[in-house]
C-alpha cells in the first residue's frame, strides 16, 4: 500500500472530523402553548443520549407565530428513575449564545443516568413583561451506545485505502496473468 | 427588517475543519495557477481562479451560513442548499481546471512522494476511470438524488449531524463525478464524443424535473419532519415543500440549459474530428490521474528543482541553534538538573506517585513527549539525553580506550534489557514507585559512566542502553534522519571527517559512516558529525516514514541479523503487552491466575508472562504466519529457512507497533498532564518555596479523558496499519517472483497485522488503570 495513501487518510480523516460535532436543532420533542406564547424544543442527538445532549427551544407568539426575541428560559430535568432515596436533578438556563441558529436559544446538558426524566421549562420576562410560562413534558433518555460505535468511523477508515489498493493489485495480477 | 429575518442574517456556523480546507486548497490552487502561468502555460487564464474561488465560496455559503442553520427548518433553504451543492459549486470548480494546479501547488516533497504515487497507484486510476465514465458518472448523479430524497433518509440526514454530513458529501462527490464528464477540464481527454454530453444532460434534466415535480405537486407532506417543526412566516409545510420543489426544478433547468448551450456551441464550432473525441488533444487511454501527473512534469512540475530534501539544519535559526554544540549541552544540563530533582523526590518524598515528581514525571510527561518527538521529528531524546553528559569526564577518569568485547558487539544484550525493564515495570510497579524510580536513574547514570569511561566510543549508547534501543528502533519510522545533503560530495571526499573526527570537531562516537547511513538505528542525533564535516554535507532531512525499514538490496541484510530481530521483536510485542497489562480485562485475569494457582511470588508470574508475550507467542505466531505465506506463494530461491523469512517481514510490525507505544503513551500525556503541577506545587512547598495549593493538589486526581483522545488514538493506529501494510507488501514483492505470488503472500501477513490492528484497538477501548494519578472514590 503506497505511503501516500497514509496521508490521504489523513487527509480524510481531517474532512471527517466535523462529523460529530453538535449542533442545535434535531428533532421536536415538545410543543406546546401556555399564555400568549408556543414554545417548541428540539433534541440533538435522536434520540437524545446519555452523556451530553443539546436542547434548544423556539418561542414563538401564539397567534402570529412570530418568533420572539427577548426573554429568559430555564429548564429542570428531573430523572425519574430512583436510585435508592436518590433522584437526579439538573437546573440550568438557556442562552442564545450557545445556540446557533440565533432564533433559539440551548443547553448543553450532561448527565449518565438513561430512562424516563421529567423536564420542566420555565419562561419569563417575554418581551419585558412580568409573567411565567411554565411547560412540562417528558423525555426519555437511553443509555449510552457501545463505545466502539462511537469510534466505528475512525477504525473503518483505513478500509478505504486497503480496497482501493486491492483493487489496483488485483487488476495487475490479472493484466499479468493475461498477458 | 424584522427581528427574524435579522436572526436569519446572522445564524452562521462556522467549521474550523472545513474553513481550513477551503482555504488549503484556495492558497494550493493560486499557488499551482501561478507557477504554472510563470512558465508560459497557455491553457490557465485569469479567469479560472476566479471559477475557483467562486466554487469555494459557494461551498462556504452553502454549509457555513444560515442556509445550513435553517435547513431543518425549511425544505426550500435545504434544497437551494442542495442547488449550491450539486449544481453551483462543481462546475465552478471544473471550469478552473483544478488538478494541475493543485498538483503543482503542493510542496515538492508532497508531491513527489505522496501526490504523484498516489495518482499513479493502480488503484486510483481505476477509481478515477470509473467515477469519470459518462454512465457511471451519470447513475451516481441520478441515484445519489433520488436516494437521499427517500422520505426515511431525509428524515434521517434532518435529524443527525453525522448523516446530514454525509448527504452532503455524498452530493458534492456525485456532482462533482457528472459535471467532469460535461466540463472534461484541462488535461483530460474527453473519453466519448461530444455528442454523448447532449443526451447525458438531457436525461439527466428530465429525471431532475420528475423529482422536482415529485415535490411541487404533492398533496401531502413527504418529510414529515418538516411537519413537526415551528412554521416561519406563516407558511405551511406543504406550500415550502411546493416551493423547494420549484427552486430543484427552476434552478437545475436553468444550469442543464446553460451546460447544453455551452455543449452545443462547442460541437457548432468545433472541426468533425474534435466533436467526436476531445478537444483537440489526443486520446491516452491511460486514465486521469496519468494524465495529470505528465501535464505536471511538462508543464514544470521539476523545473528547476533541487536534488535535495527538506533540511531542519537548513531553516535559519532553528538550523544554526542546533548545531552549536552548547545547544546540545544546554538541554543536557537541563534534564540534567530534572533528573536531579527526579532523584531528590523519589528519595526524599512521599512515596505516593501522584505527587512525586519521580513519579509523575518520567512516567507520564517524558514518555508522552519522547514519542510525539519521535513521531513528528526524530530522536531528540538522545540529543538532550543528561546521562552522556559527564562521558567526557568519565573518558578522562576511567581511560576511556578500550574496545568494547567483541562478543558484545550485538543487540541481544540491549535486546534484554530493554525486556527487563518490561518485567521491571509491571514486576515492581515502576509507575507507582518514586523509590525505585530514584533508583533505577542513578544506577543509569552510573552505568553509563563506569562504561563510557572504560570503552571507547559511545559504548554505553550503542550496545547497551534499553531506553536508547526502544528510541532507535521507534525512529525508524521518525521523520527526520541525519543523512549526506549530496552524495556526490561524499563520493569526492578524502578526509571522512564525519566519522574520524577533524579539526572542526569529533567524529560520530557510534562508528556511523553519515554515506552509508540507511536508517536512524544507533544515531544519537548527537550532531557530531554535522559539525565535523568540512564541507557542511550533513543535514537533518526529511524522509518519508516508510523509507527507512523498505530497505533494498544491502539494506535487506541488516534485517536478517538476528540480534536486530529481536530487539525489533520486544520493542513491537511489547507494545502490545505494555499497552494490556492496565486494561481491567487482562488486570482481572493475573489476579485470577494468581489466586486459582495460589501464586504469592508476583514477580515471577509477570517474569513467566514476559517470556511468553515477549518472546515465544509473537515468535510462535510469527514462524506460524511465515510457514502459512510460504505455503501460499512459493519464495523466491535463496531465502530457505522459516525464520530468516520471518524476520525479513518483522520490520513491517515496526509501525503499527509505534503506534500503539504513541498512542498509550499520549493517551497517559493528555489525561494526566496536569499532575506535574500537583508533584511540583507539593515538592516547593515540602521545601517552604510555596504553599500547598488546593488547585494544584486536584490536578493529581485522575480525570475524565476527554472524547477526543480516543479517536486520535485510533487514527495513529490506522497511520500505522497502513505503514505496515504497505512495508509487508513491499517485502512480498522482495520473497516472490510475480504479482500473484506477492498478493497470496501478502494476504497472510495482512490477515496478521489486521488481526493485530484489532487488537490494539480493543486495547484502547478498555477501561485502563490510570497510572500515576489518584483515583477518587476507591
Ligand atoms: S559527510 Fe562530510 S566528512 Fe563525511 S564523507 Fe561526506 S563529505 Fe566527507
Ligand atoms: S555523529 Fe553519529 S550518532 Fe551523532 S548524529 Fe551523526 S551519525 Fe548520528
Amino acid at each position: 500500500m503506497p505511503r501516500a495513501w497514509i496521508v490521504l487518510l489523513f487527509c480524510v480523516s481531517f474532512l471527517c472530523s466535523g462529523v460529530t460535532a453538535f449542533a442545535d436543532g434535531g428533532a421536536v420533542v415538545f410543543s406546546g402553548e401556555s399564555g400568549p406564547v408556543r414554545a417548541t424544543l428540539f433534541v440533538e442527538p435522536v434520540p437524545p443520549r446519555v452523556g451530553q445532549f443539546d436542547l434548544s427551544l423556539l418561542l414563538q407568539d401564539r397567534d402570529s407565530l412570530e418568533p420572539i426575541a427577548a426573554y429568559g428560559a430555564h429548564l429542570t430535568l428531573t430523572s425519574e428513575a430512583f436510585e435508592g432515596d436518590l433522584v437526579e436533578q439538573i437546573e440550568t438556563g438557556m442562552d442564545r449564545d450557545s445556540a446557533t441558529n440565533a432564533l433559539l436559544q440551548s443547553a448543553l446538558i450532561e448527565t449518565e443516568r438513561a430512562g424516563r426524566w421529567q423536564v420542566t421549562l420555565v419562561v419569563d420576562q417575554v418581551n419585558g413583561g412580568f409573567h411565567e410560562y411554565s411547560f412540562s413534558f417528558p423525555l426519555e433518555l437511553v443509555p449510552r451506545r457501545a463505545r466502539f460505535w462511537d469510534v466505528a468511523i475512525w477504525i473503518a477508515l483505513p478500509l478505504i485505502p486497503l480496497l482501493l489498493f486491492l483493487a489496483g493489485r488485483i487488476r495487475r495480477v490479472a493484466r499479468e496473468l493475461s498477458d | 427588517m424584522s427581528s427574524d429575518w435579522q436572526a436569519f442574517w446572522i445564524s452562521w456556523r462556522f467549521d474550523p475543519g472545513l474553513s481550513l480546507s477551503l482555504v488549503l486548497a484556495a492558497i494550493l490552487y493560486l499557488r499551482g495557477w501561478m507557477r504554472l502561468r510563470n512558465r508560459g502555460a497557455r491553457q490557465f487564464t485569469p479567469g479560472q481562479p476566479v471559477a475557483f474561488f467562486g466554487g469555494l465560496v459557494v461551498i462556504a455559503l452553502a454549509l457555513q451560513s444560515p442556509l445550513e442553520v435553517f435547513s431543518g427548518l425549511l425544505l426550500q433553504v435545504h434544497m437551494l442548499q442542495h442547488l449550491l451543492l450539486m449544481f453551483i459549486a462543481p462546475p465552478l470548480l471544473w471550469l478552473a481546471a483544478p488538478e494541475l494546479p493543485l498538483l503543482v501547488g503542493l510542496p515538492r516533497g508532497l508531491r513527489r512522494q505522496v501526490a504523484v504515487p498516489l495518482l499513479r497507484d493502480e488503484g486510483v486510476r481505476m477509481l478515477g476511470r470509473a467515477l469519470t465514465n459518462p454512465i457511471v458518472a451519470w447513475l451516481l448523479f441520478v441515484l445519489t438524488g433520488w436516494i437521499w430524497h427517500l422520505p426515511g433518509l431525509y428524515n434521517r440526514a434532518l435529524t443527525s449531524n453525522s448523516w446530514h454530513v454525509a448527504e452532503h458529501a455524498s452530493f458534492l462527490i456525485a456532482a462533482l463525478c457528472f459535471w467532469h464528464v460535461v466540463v472534461a477540464p484541462f488535461p483530460h481527454t474527453r473519453r466519448t464524443s461530444r455528442w454523448v454530453v447532449l443526451p447525458y444532460l438531457l436525461l439527466a434534466g428530465l429525471q431532475g424535473t420528475a423529482l422536482s415535480a415529485l415535490l411541487t405537486f404533492s398533496d401531502r407532506v413527504l418529510y414529515p419532519h418538516y411537519q413537526t417543526v415551528p412554521r416561519l412566516w406563516n407558511m405551511t409545510a406543504l406550500d415550502d415543500q411546493a416551493i423547494a420543489g420549484a427552486i430543484m426544478w427552476c434552478g437545475g433547468s436553468f444550469v442543464y440549459l446553460l451546460a447544453l448551450s455551452w455543449a452545443a456551441v462547442e460541437i457548432w464550432n468545433a472541426p468533425q474530428a474534435l466533436a467526436g473525441g476531445g478537444r483537440g488533444r489526443a486520446t491516452t487511454g491511460s486514465g486521469p490521474s496519468l494524465a495529470v501527473i505528465r501535464h505536471s512534469e511538462t508543464l514544470g512540475g521539476h523545473v528547476a528543482e533541487k536534488p535535495s530534501r527538506w533540511d531542519l539544519l537548513a531553516i535559519p535559526g532553528i538550523g544554526t541553534l542546533l548545531r552549536q554544540a552548547a545547544t546540545r549541552r544546554t538541554l543536557q544540563t537541563i534534564l540534567l538538573l530534572t533528573a536531579g530533582l527526579i532523584v531528590l523526590d523519589g528519595v526524599l518524598g512521599p512515596a505516593i506517585s501522584p505527587i512525586n515528581l519521580a513519579g509523575v514525571l518520567p512516567w507520564i510527561h517524558w514518555r508522552g513527549v519522547l514519542v510525539l518527538g519521535l513521531l513528528v521529528a526524530g530522536n531528540f531524546f538522545c540529543m538532550a539525553c543528561p546521562f552522556t553528559l559527564p562521558r567526557k569526564m568519565a573518558k578522562h577518569l576511567l581511560g576511556g580506550n578500550r574496545a568494547w568485547p567483541a562478543f558484545l558487539r550485538s543487540k541481544w544484550l540491549a535486546a534484554g534489557l530493554l525486556a527487563l525493564f518490561f518485567w521491571a515495570y509491571e514486576a515492581l510497579a515502576l509507575w507507582d514507585s518514586p523509590w525505585w524510580t530514584a533508583w533505577i536513574v542513578v544506577t543509569y547514570f552510573a552505568a553509563s559512566f563506569v562504561i563510557d569511561g572504560f570503552f571507547r566510543g559511545a559504548a554505553f549508547c550503542k550496545y547497551v542502553c534499553p531506553i536508547g534501543h526502544f528510541q532507535f528502533v521507534a525512529s525508524l519510522v521518525s521523520p527526520l534522519q541525519v543523512a549526506a545533503r549530496d552524495a556526490n560530495v561524499c563520493a569526492t571526499c578524502t578526509t571522512h571527517d564525519c566519522i574520524r573526527g577533524g579539526p572542526q570537531g569529533p567524529g560520530c562516537q557510534s562508528d556511523l559512516f553519515v554515506p552509508q547511513k540507511t536508517n536512524n538505528l544507533d544515531c544519537t542525533f548527537c550532531l557530531d558529525c554535522v559539525r565535523a564535516c568540512p564541507k557542511d554535507n550533513v543535514g537533518l532531512l526529511a524522509f518519508v516514514p516508510t523509507d527507512q525499514l523498505a530497505a533494498t538490496g544491502d539494506g535487506t541484510r541488516l534485517w536478517q541479523r538476528r540480534d536486530l530481530a529481536a530487539l525489533l521483536l520486544v520493542f513491537c510485542s511489547a507494545a502490545f503487552v505494555n499497552a494490556a497489562w492496565m486494561i481491567a480485562p487482562v488486570v482481572a485475569l493475573e489476579q485470577s491466575l494468581m489466586q486459582s494457582w495460589s501464586i504469592e511470588n508476583r514477580p515471577l508470574l509477570v517474569g513467566c508472562g514476559i517470556l511468553l508475550t515477549l518472546f515465544a507467542a509473537p515468535a510462535a505466531l510469527l514462524w506460524a504466519t511465515a510457514a502459512l505465506s510460504r505455503v501460499f506463494a512459493p519464495q523466491r530461491a535463496g531465502d530457505s529457512t522459516l525464520s530468516a523469512l520471518a524476520r525479513s517481514y518483522l520490520p513491517a510490525f515496526v509501525p503499527l507497533a509505534f503506534a500503539l507505544w504513541c498512542a498509550h503513551y499520549a493517551f497517559h500525556l493528555f489525561t494526566s498532564a496536569g499532575t506535574l503541577f500537583a508533584a511540583g506545587n507539593r515538592m516547593l512547598a515540602d521545601w517552604h518555596f510555596a504553599s500547598l495549593s488546593e488547585a494544584a493538589a486536584a490536578c493529581a486526581c485522575c480525570g475524565e479523558a476527554a472524547s477526543w483522545i480516543l479517536p486520535v488514538e485510533i487514527l495513529l493506529l490506522d497511520g500505522g496499519l497502513c505503514l505496515s501494510l504497505f512495508l509487508a507488501y513491499r517485502t512480498a514483492e522482495r520473497q516472490t517472483d510475480s504479482s500473484a505470488s506477492a498478493l497470496r503472500a501478502w494476504s497472510v501477513w495482512a490477515v496478521l497485522l489486521l488481526a493485530l490492528f484489532a487488537l490494539a484497538v480493543w486495547i484502547l477501548m478498555q477501561p485502563m488503570q490510570m497510572r500515576g494519578t489518584l483515583v477518587l472514590g476507591g
